[in-house]
């Protein structure tokens, strides 16, 4: 059905897929697994011939398709192949009623009329639309009114009309599913997936991408495992062990290094309780945590199970529950003016949108919110909205600071959009020096960082715990860099603490955890 | 080599400017003269210009709204002119009363601008259209005492025009103006204007200044940093409606006149179409692209008149000014797009 | 504090606006008119559309109080035509009333007039003016007044050479030049150049309609005129086609000594008052005289006397006065409705007016559309 010879994508000069090869034929349900970044999303995104492929400049290898090589340009062009996807995020138009969105684009027609106007113009035959909408929801063991708007349904609801909308096609021949049950219920999980080996049997080809490991075990015929842009392996149906597949999901790094562990005094200084962060597809649910005098804690979990919230949360960007305190203070976190003024201070991982003014100077960005909260490099006025900023301190500071950081640029006037992820986040770090943090929350601190940048930046983050005293939160994707800096890593798991880690305990303890099982959870299995 | 390209509207109209300046030589038209023109109508226009800035820059768009700042600014030079105060000191007291009734107004104004976020264009246009039309009330309703801006029928409600010969016409443009020879210099006027350009200027330099920007920019990284997103807004807008409300005092003093009514309907578009013309941005506009707008937006007019007077056949000019300018500004709106359309790539 | 402080600015303004709005308007109370055996209705623009014509209703409700029923029309005519149309043809449910008197300056207020004649034969009706087709306008209409505007393309050159003027520039922009009047003014105002002998000078300034508003335009006129002064001499008649230029023009002649021989709308309280900056005490208000008075005093002041000249009292002043009492007169049997006698016009006007009004018959053919032009007062 479908073969994939030597596929190769890079973004940039970043290879994100290298040589990839992989052979799925018609009936099989084919597990792809592998860490976020491991270059799942990008294939699928060239088997579907999304735009951001094209424009970031194709792909090289070849595709077969029925035996015959094709060239997959647009989304249209893999439709007209017969290959279906339901998306993570879904695509479907709020504002129309199911049956319409289930058969967008190929609805029933009025025959006379089309023959008058044209395809194009045709008039629809709503009553057939609806009747065969409502045929397809009741194979699906959904019972539900098909002139409903989309927008008031439930998520579960939402994957399900995504699914209908793909299987309803005539010409279906591959079906990409790309996490599809990570937002339904594990019973609506569960009749997903019968379904979907339903839809197998019949001779359709799945791709079936899931965090869940357990679920890509009990569904899947083959499973292969992505890391790095590579593939690492295929495993056959009796090959399947779970921890086998974590492992070689996660891989051996190359930084394997440790750092001498310390004993910290368990003293908290912060403190969550019932903490919830209402972000979407990243939600926190029912913390409990508190933050330890001077440690380093870890967050990590896979995207999607609350791990960027927690930052956000407590700034106020998003709407929260449940309280955080600093010692006796309950923090205000509709207004991030009081985190700050607490000695709060969150450098977040999207940094084009939320951590930088990209217009701006380097000193600018490095001076901005400690002038604008702790009134440091101005000129003494009085009014202090109105006093001016005092340019030989501010000069002073950031070549200071460019020194400090090794941030690599001309000059401090220099705009940040000019300068590298690496040493954008440099910056991120000196505006949080800048601000004599007690407490710094780092979100993903080498996201789209280079290897040499991303050791300086881990490197002081250590400098400034260690010889600054500053408590330090950090959420990262990235284990190496949680084990090699954190005293405790908590896994967050649905939204939910699923345990605090050693940085100690191995991968394949990390890697269930993930997965929201626990060791001795499978010793019984 | 850098890229001129975004550079091209003032490039071309600067070109056309030239050679403008060499016709009006060559047919004889006193070029002195049509130089202290364009210096005098680049200060009365320009403080109005320079009003748009603290808006432009703080992210809400053109102050399509000017109209209620020269309200205030209206008020505020009938005030100084009921009362009869005259000369200089007159001219500061108009000045004086606009800023108070420019922060009074300005207040309001913000506090509707912060309901309509990303709309503020939109917006500013009908907020504008609708205060005029609301002070049309008040103007013919003012408990104005000094008669010389009352009626001359009715004798109760304020004309049309008021004429400030004998109060404050043209008491910056003659302050300490200087004359080399045919060339009349208004030092006076220009560092009123090189003024309040500097205060502009500053107050980006300032906290609350860098505070406008960064909302500008990005107005998540200012919530990020702490900053109270309206309230800077609120404070950028007011500051706009003061300028402004400074502004008009200005042009009036120069004009010799106030005008009351519906005059102030259409005074936000030229503006506008001059800070367009300076090459802005929206964001992150300078009180050098102000100056230099307004410079080639009013200079333009002071060429094209009599040089088609004397050269072409009189109404074409006029057509030919209004392509010319008018066309000029699509580019620049057109090149605004472009560049926006370029970061989100 | 500062909303507050806003809010209750605003309500003040409004407050304001809304007592100012009941002071203005004409009183309308009709309880015990019963001296007077008819009512004669008057519509005018409101104040701030045109002052003069709403000034000249109050006045001659003044004169006849229990006579005259004054009807505002809405600010915005054009918007607001149907409006218009009731209010106008409402008049003629009253019973008592016998004559209406339209001083609008608007097009399409004939189909008001129209159904008011269809119900109300009996009604005499005196345009003063309207701007609709004037030989539809002579059929429903007893009386059409309007000002002589294309004459005037004769006097006020001749005027002007009266008063010793060697150059004639007239200003105008492309959306005036594009009306068929104006453009016949500005020929015949040519032609009477030339035959006078006099330079003719034609200019155009920015046009105020194009969006940037008038400022444009005034702007162009300050800077304008010094220059063409200096290039054709003190001894020059400047005409501007548009009423904002007039303050401008008249300020510089008063600054450079040019002549002004009337304005656009030839009043003494157009352009004067903030040209000269003139203070008229309220109990002055609508003395004419004390006006003109003033104004050459204020000329003499300024070395200008015998330089600048208009119309001594404003047309739309006059016309609501003056037609009230033809209208009178016709009621009253003085007049015969159908044959009009140009005499009887003239001498009513010179009672009203203090000076000579010239009428003249618009086409030959019809017998009941009249144009005027005052006589002059050089100041």
């Amino acid at each position: 059905m479908l073969k994939i010879c030597g596929i190769s994508k890079s973004f940039g000069n970043q290879e994100v897929l290298k040589s990839v090869n992989l052979e799925i034929p018609p009936g099989e349900i084919h597990g792809l697994v592998g860490e976020n970044g491991a270059g799942k999303t990008t294939l699928l995104n060239i088997l579907f011939g999304r735009d951001i492929i094209r424009h970031s400049g194709g792909y090289s290898g070849e595709i077969y398709f029925d035996e015959q090589k094709v060239q997959i340009n647009t989304s249209r062009d893999a439709i007209e192949l017969g290959i279906g996807m339901v998306h993570q995020e879904f695509a479907l138009i709020p504002n129309m009623s199911i049956s319409e969105n289930i058969r967008i684009g190929r609805e029933y027609v009025h025959q006379p009329s089309e023959k008058i106007l044209g395809t194009a113009l045709a008039l629809i035959d709503k009553k057939q639309t609806r009747e065969e909408a409502r045929k397809i929801l009741q194979k699906l063991g959904v019972n539900t009114d098909v002139n409903l708007k989309v927008l008031d349904l439930s998520v579960s609801l939402k994957q399900f009309i995504e699914l209908a909308r793909e299987i309803s096609r005539e010409n279906l021949k591959l079906l990409i599913l790309d996490e599809p049950t990570a937002v339904l219920s594990r019973e609506d999980a569960q009749a997903f997936i019968k379904i979907v080996k339903e839809i197998a049997e019949k001779g359709t080809a799945v791709i079936f991408i899931s965090h869940r490991l357990e679920e890509v075990i009990a569904v899947c015929h083959r499973i292969t495992v992505l890391r790095d842009g590579n593939i690492i392996n295929t495993y056959q149906r009796d090959q399947f062990e779970i921890n086998r597949i974590a492992e070689s999901m996660i891989g051996h790094s190359l930084n394997r290094a440790s750092r001498p562990r310390r004993v910290l005094e368990e003293k908290s200084i912060m403190a969550f309780r019932n903490f919830a962060v209402a972000m979407p597809g990243e939600l926190i649910e029912d913390l409990n945590i508190n933050l330890y005098q001077g440690e380093i804690l870890g967050i990590a979990g896979l995207s999607g199970h609350g791990k960027l919230a927690l930052g956000k949360g407590i700034m106020g960007i998003y709407p929260t529950a449940g309280h955080v305190s600093i010692g006796e203070r309950i923090l205000d976190t509709s207004n991030s003016a009081d985190a700050l003024s607490q000695g709060i201070y969150y450098v977040p991982d999207d940094r084009r949108e939320t951590g930088l003014l990209m217009d701006h100077s380097i000193m600018e960005n490095i001076i901005f919110t400690a002038l604008q909260q702790k009134n440091r490099f101005l000129k003494p006025s009085l009014f202090s909205l109105m006093s001016r900023i005092d340019y030989p301190a501010s000069t002073t500071y950031s070549i200071n600071s460019i020194q400090t950081f090794d941030i690599r640029c001309q000059n401090i006037h220099q705009k940040v959009s000019t300068l590298s992820g690496g040493n954008q986040q440099k910056v991120c770090l000196a505006r949080a020096l800048a601000m004599e943090a007690q407490i710094l929350i780092v979100s993903e601190p080498s996201r789209g960082v280079d290897i040499g940048a991303k050791a300086r930046i881990l490197e002081a983050l250590s400098r400034i715990n260690r010889e600054l005293g500053t408590t330090i939160i950090m959420a990262s994707s990235e284990l190496d860099e949680l084990k090699y800096l954190c005293d405790r890593i908590v896994v967050l798991y649905e939204g939910k603490n699923f345990g605090i880690l050693s940085p100690n305990d191995d991968d394949l303890t990390f890697a269930l955890a993930f997965s929201g099982k626990r060791k001795e959870e499978l010793c019984v299995i | 080599m850098r890229n001129l390209t975004p550079h091209i509207p003032q490039l071309f109209m600067i070109v056309f400017l030239l050679i403008m300046a060499i016709t009006a030589v060559a047919a004889g038209i006193p070029s002195m003269r049509l130089l202290n023109d364009s210096m005098i109508r680049l200060a009365m226009n320009g403080v109005l210009v320079i009003s748009l800035i603290p808006m432009l820059n703080v992210g809400a768009g053109i102050n399509y709204g000017l109209p209620v700042a020269i309200s205030a600014g209206l008020l505020g030079m009938s005030i100084a002119v009921n009362f009869r105060i005259e000369g200089l000191i007159g001219f500061l007291a108009a000045v004086l009363f606009s800023i108070l009734a420019g922060w009074v107004f300005g207040c309001a104004y913000a506090g509707i601008l912060n309901r309509v976020k990303g709309r503020e264009e939109i917006a500013g246009i009908f907020i504008g259209f609708s205060f005029v039309f609301l002070m049309s009330f008040f103007w013919a309703v003012a408990p104005f005492k000094n008669a010389a801006m009352l009626w001359p029928i009715g004798g109760k409600g304020m004309r049309p025009t008021i004429g400030l010969t004998a109060y404050f016409e043209k008491v910056l443009n003659h302050l300490w103006a200087v004359q080399i020879g045919e060339l009349i210099l208004p030092l006076g006027l220009l560092a009123f204007f090189g003024f309040l350009g500097w205060l502009v200027y500053a107050l980006f330099k300032t906290k609350l200044g860098l505070a406008i920007l960064a909302v500008g920019e990005n107005e998540l990284f200012a919530r990020l940093a702490g900053i109270n997103i309206n309230k800077t807004r609120a404070y950028a807008i007011i500051l706009s409606t003061v300028l402004g409300a400074v502004g008009i005092c200005v042009y009036a003093q120069s004009y010799g006149f106030i005008e009351l009514y519906e005059a102030p309907l259409m005074m936000a578009f030229p503006a506008a179409s001059a800070i367009l013309l300076g090459g802005s941005m929206g964001r992150k506009t300078s009180v050098f692209h102000a100056i230099l707008g307004t410079f080639l937006f009013q200079t333009i007019y002071v060429y094209t008149g009599p040089i088609a007077n004397t050269i072409l056949v009189p109404e074409v000019s006029e057509i030919i000014r209004v392509i010319l300018s008018n066309g000029i500004i699509l580019y620049a709106l057109l090149y605004e797009g472009r560049g926006k359309t370029y970061e989100t790539n | 504090m500062v909303r507050k402080l806003t809010g209750i600015l605003l309500v003040v303004v409004m407050l304001l606006s809304l007592v100012g709005c009941g002071s203005t308007e004409p009183v309308q109370d009709d309880a015990g008119v019963e001296e007077s055996s008819y009512k004669i209705g008057i519509v005018t623009p409101t104040l701030s559309a045109s002052e003069d014509e709403f000034r000249g209703a109050q006045k001659v409700m003044e004169k006849y109080p229990d006579m005259i029923k004054h009807i505002v029309l809405p600010d915005n005519f054009s918007a607001e035509q149907e409006t218009a149309i009731t209010q106008i043809t409402s008049l003629g449910d009253d019973e008592n009333t016998k004559g209406v008197i339209i001083c609008a300056g608007y097009s399409g207020i004939l189909p008001a007039i129209q159904k008011l004649k269809e119900k109300r034969p009996d009604i005499v009706v005196i345009t003063a003016p309207i701007w609709d087709d004037p030989d539809m306008m002579s059929k429903y209409i007893d009386i059409c007044l309007d000002t002589d505007w294309l004459e005037r393309g004769v006097t006020i050159p001749t005027k002007a050479y009266k008063m010793g003027a060697k150059t004639f520039i007239h200003y105008s922009f492309p959306t005036h030049m594009a009306k068929e009047l104006l453009v016949n003014r500005r020929d015949k105002m040519k032609e009477t150049c030339e035959e006078l002998g006099m330079k003719f000078v034609d200019i155009s300034t920015p046009d105020p309609q194009t969006g940037s508003g008038p400022s444009a335009m005034l702007q162009f006129l300050q800077e304008d005129i010094p220059r063409q002064i200096e290039k054709y001499g003190v001894d020059t008649c400047i005409f501007g086609t548009n009423c904002p230029m007039q303050d401008v023009i008249i300020a510089k002649a008063l600054d450079l000594g040019f002549i002004m021989a009337e304005q656009c709308c030839p009043t003494p309280t157009q352009g004067f008052p903030a040209a000269m900056g003139l203070e008229i005490s309220s109990e002055d208000a609508g003395d004419f005289d004390k006006l003109n008075q003033l104004i050459s005093e204020k000329a003499a002041a300024a070395g200008q006397t015998g330089r600048l000249s208009t119309w001594p009292i404003p047309v739309g002043y006059f016309l609501p006065e003056f037609s009230v009492e033809i209208a009178k007169d016709i009621i009253d049997g003085k007049i015969d409705r159908d044959h009009i006698d140009m005499e009887v016009l003239t001498s009513t006007a010179q009672e009203v007016a203090g000076v000579e009004v010239n009428f003249n018959k618009l086409k030959d053919e019809i017998d009941n559309y009249y144009l005027i032009i005052m006589e002059s007062i050089i100041y």
